[in-house]
């Protein structure tokens, strides 16, 4: 049966059919196979994994992204962090780091935040000489923290499709990513230090920090209203996330002026098509769920994973995250977890590993698997902006892939990292 | 092609056209009813004290509308996921007959859903099971999967006549 699942949904997704539709058409197979075919059965699973209150955090995530982009909020972001670190040498990488963190703090979304960073910063970068290809390479590399650092979509899709707060997922994602930022920054060191031609830029001034945060005060609270709101226990996700969309509306319109109400029809629209397509697949994963559950397929991969990795959470941490790493470099993010996620989950259990743990590992992993070549989401974005071939890019990321994997096993094996702060809460 | 199918082409991509524009409208509509929806919501709990009971229900159904035509103007924009990178590695008509393949698969994954969806719809209609705060019957929230799903159908399979064309192109080139 793992067989006929695995040939039938890899089958239809190197056939090129749409992830979503792959899925429907495997619970079509396995519901054949078992004899338990039932057309209404299966769309009444897929409305089951659409019609959700916690969902609805993913539009609103997605919606504050739009506006803020749209609406001049991401270009605060990057002064502020010009500021902070924009002179030393090669100061614009540091920058890139900085900002794509503080952004994913913002947004819940690392498409939206590889578009504002990468539009912002690459043609700075490229205009002062910085080396195009690593530039490039760099802010793809930054922004695979969004969905680590919280608010982010995916965490939102396993907490709820896994049964795991979504809060403390948030959480759980801060430290990690705090160690990405840091890892990606040590690469940029080495590369800035080997060339000559990365000079100092201007002079670090306490009042210039001061100033820019004041000038992006309104934007940094935004995280603030977030965390702090969620973390305290005054407000769900989802109510965070439309508080965060109402504020950036409000910056953006009133504050700021930079968003036109003409533009706003745009702003919707993209946030509709974001909205479904991550949706769609959700529905989809959890109707083809039903029928991988009853054909005992998460029972069967358990076996397979018992037998490589014996009675050692270590090394079945280690299969885990290979076998996510290889899947990550040739599905995108979403898919991964809403497929894995599920199957996985039950068999950490049965090694009585942390589901908040375990579900942030997931997720650094697949994030890194979003500059994986041949297929990652962020890369195809960085390649639009930059108009470099994924295979340019590809030559310059994969020293930040390699940290990224280094960065990814530290925090397998260092549990601590990610389970202190969701423990302090209740 | 003769003048009549070429008209007859016209006329259905207008259709497309038409139905993306309608679409973006509603769906930008219900987005921004679902979120002053579940903000006045908020609203009220936190500085009013007073929850409304209609909220959480109403905001779903809005969400579920939203997915599912969203899912529409997704499939004619060619938004949805999938492995296209295979793609890349094959012979103009080794990559037509793949596309060509993937378009039938979608065909019928389409069909299942307009078929169980309005199966699923008109069972839920005739039991009268209705909304717990509103006089909705679900049923008329579930409608909007088999219509979404018959709209995408439409676009299907003009996307596989256009293939198909393409692939005979090819080959009468090749000969």
């Amino acid at each position: 049966m793992l067989i006929v699942f695995l040939l039938s949904l890899f089958g239809f997704i190197a056939l090129t059919v749409p992830i979503a539709f792959a899925l429907l058409l495997t619970a079509l197979v396995l519901g054949i196979v078992m004899n338990a075919w039932s057309p209404a059965l299966v769309i009444q699973n897929l409305f089951r994994g659409i019609d959700s209150f916690p969902l609805m955090a993913i539009p609103f995530f997605l919606l504050a992204g739009e506006i803020m982009n749209t609406g001049g909020i991401s270009n605060r972001i990057v002064s502020f962090a010009k500021a902070m670190v924009g002179h030393v040498r090669g100061g614009l990488g540091y920058v890139t780091v900085v900002a794509s963190m503080l952004i994913s703090g913002v947004s819940g979304s690392a498409v939206a935040d590889t578009s504002a960073i990468g539009s912002i910063l690459y043609p700075v970068m490229k205009k002062e000489g910085y080396d195009p290809k690593k530039s490039a390479a760099l802010f793809a590399a930054s922004t695979t923290n969004g969905p680590i650092i919280p608010p982010s979509i995916p965490m939102v899709l396993l907490g709820v499709i896994g049964n795991i707060s979504v809060v403390k997922l948030f959480i759980g994602g801060i430290i990690p990513g705090i160690i990405l930022g840091m890892s990606l920054m040590t690469v940029w060191y080495f590369h800035v230090k080997k060339r000559d031609f990365y000079k100092v830029e201007g002079v670090f001034s306490f009042k210039g920090v001061i100033r820019a945060a004041a000038d992006a005060f309104l934007v940094l609270l935004i995280p603030v209203i977030i965390l702090g709101g969620i973390v305290f226990g005054i407000a769900t996700p989802t109510e965070a996330a439309v508080v965060s969309v109402v504020y950036s509306f409000i910056l953006a319109v009133f504050v700021y002026k930079e968003l036109k109400i003409k533009d706003m029809l745009q702003v919707l629209v993209n946030t509709v098509r974001g909205t479904a397509v991550v949706l769609l697949v959700c529905g989809a994963a959890t109707s083809a769920a039903y029928y991988i559950t009853t054909a005992q397929i998460p029972a069967l991969l358990a076996n397979v994973l018992l037998n490589l990795s014996g009675a050692s959470w270590m090394m079945f941490m280690f299969w885990v995250n290979i076998l996510v790493l290889l899947v990550g470099c040739v599905m995108d993010l979403t898919p991964a977890l809403l497929i894995l996620g599920p199957m996985l989950l039950p068999i950490a259990a049965k090694y009585g590993i942390d589901p908040v743990y375990f579900g942030v590992v997931l997720i650094v992993n697949l994030s890194i698997g979003l500059i994986t070549p041949p297929v990652g989401n962020i890369l195809y974005v960085a390649c639009g902006i930059s108009k470099l071939s994924v295979a340019e890019i590809s030559k310059a990321i994969w020293p930040f892939i390699i940290v990224g994997i280094v960065a990814l096993f530290i925090v397998t094996y260092i549990p601590w990292t990610i389970t202190v702060l969701p423990n302090m809460i209740k | 092609m003769p003048g009549s199918i070429l008209k007859f082409k016209r006329s259905l991509l207008q259709i497309q056209g038409a139905i993306e524009k309608i679409l973006n409208l509603t769906v930008s509509l219900l987005l921004v009813m679902m979120s002053i929806t579940v903000f006045i919501n908020v609203i009220f709990r936190y500085f009013l004290n007073q929850a409304i009971a209609w909220y959480e229900e109403v905001s779903r159904f809005l969400l579920i509308w939203i997915v599912f035509l969203g899912a529409v103007i997704g499939y004619i924009r060619k938004d949805h996921l999938g492995l296209d990178v295979i793609l890349y590695y094959l012979k103009p008509r080794g990559k037509q007959v793949v596309i060509l393949i993937a378009d039938l698969f979608v065909i019928l994954a389409l069909v299942i859903m307009v078929y169980g969806g309005f199966a699923m719809a008109l069972d839920s209609l005739a039991s009268g099971w209705v909304a717990a705060s509103v006089p909705i019957p679900y049923g008329w929230v579930y409608m909007v999967g088999p219509v979404s799903a018959l709209l995408m159908l439409f676009q299907a399979c003009l996307k596989t006549v256009e293939d198909i064309v393409a692939l005979q192109n090819l080959l009468q080139g090749g000969a």
